[in-house]
């Protein structure tokens, strides 16, 4: 019960700054250039992904994966979005794009794994609105293939605190041949 | 002792897994803050912190366009 009051006590204290985070002008940013042909689908992932799944993790900017219409012999290129971000008036400093509140960095999906969890994505109340997140289970197989040391952190932080369907878990595991690595994993944890 | 603080650790941690979103973004502003007062304490460049200012008057102009 102690600990309860004390965290009460440190929420308030941290919560008292009276500001919102506009990411929802990143969401509209990006719900436009669908719209406008230039991205076929989007969605929230990264650390920046994992305040809707578990304890918040340090990070500097929002990741948002894209799928684009490319024919598979040519190069993939973000410039007709960084343009379309110039055009709208939104700050473009090397690779990331100032929208809203939020430095915004855009990750085209690089695999097919990646792309998987883009098209799979569930829309998620935020501030008011709704954003395309990846899913847990994605983010923690992405995190696996990944495998940094930052990324197996956040697989054992999804794998503790999310609520994660483990069917659908082993599923893409499975299928992308990362169940190696998840066993690995869950034998250190 | 050590399994009590542990315990109390991973408690804690469970807490804010189950805060809103909006509420855990507001901490990694926190948090940033905290890294940048470290990198400069150790003599390192100065990490970013998301613009409290820009925040702060969101409600009167759009932020951060040109």
């Amino acid at each position: 019960m102690r600990h309860e009051r004390g965290a009460e006590a440190t929420a308030s204290a941290l919560f008292a700054f009276g500001y919102t985070l506009d990411v929802n002008a990143a969401i509209r940013a990006f719900r436009e250039l669908q719209a406008q042909g230039l991205i076929r689908a989007f969605a929230l992932g990264g650390a920046s992904a994992l305040v809707f799944y578990t304890e918040p993790v340090l990070t500097y900017d929002l990741d948002f994966f894209v799928i684009i219409d490319a024919s598979p012999e040519s190069l993939v290129s973000l410039q007709p979005i960084y343009q379309y971000f110039e055009r709208k008036g939104y700050q473009v400093s090397g690779e990331q794009v100032q929208i809203g509140d939020a430095p915004v960095q855009v990750l085209v999906a690089y695999n097919p794994l990646v792309e998987e969890a883009v098209r799979n994505a569930i829309e998620l109340p935020f501030n008011g609105e709704t954003a395309p997140v990846l899913s847990p289970e994605y983010l923690l197989a992405i995190a696996l293939q990944t495998n940094r040391h930052k990324d197996r952190e956040r697989a054992r932080l999804l794998w503790q605190q999310a609520s994660l369907d483990e069917n659908r878990l082993n599923d893409i595991l499975t299928r992308h041949g990362l169940m190696e690595q998840w066993n690995q994993l869950r034998s250190q944890m | 002792m050590v399994r009590r603080v542990l315990e109390f650790k991973e408690a804690r941690r469970r807490q804010l897994a189950q805060l809103p979103p909006e509420e855990k973004l507001r901490i990694i502003v926190e948090m940033q803050k905290w890294a940048r007062v470290a990198h400069i304490a150790t003599g390192r460049p100065p990490t970013p912190v998301w613009n409290l200012e820009v925040l702060m008057r969101r409600a009167d102009e759009p932020p951060n366009q040109v």
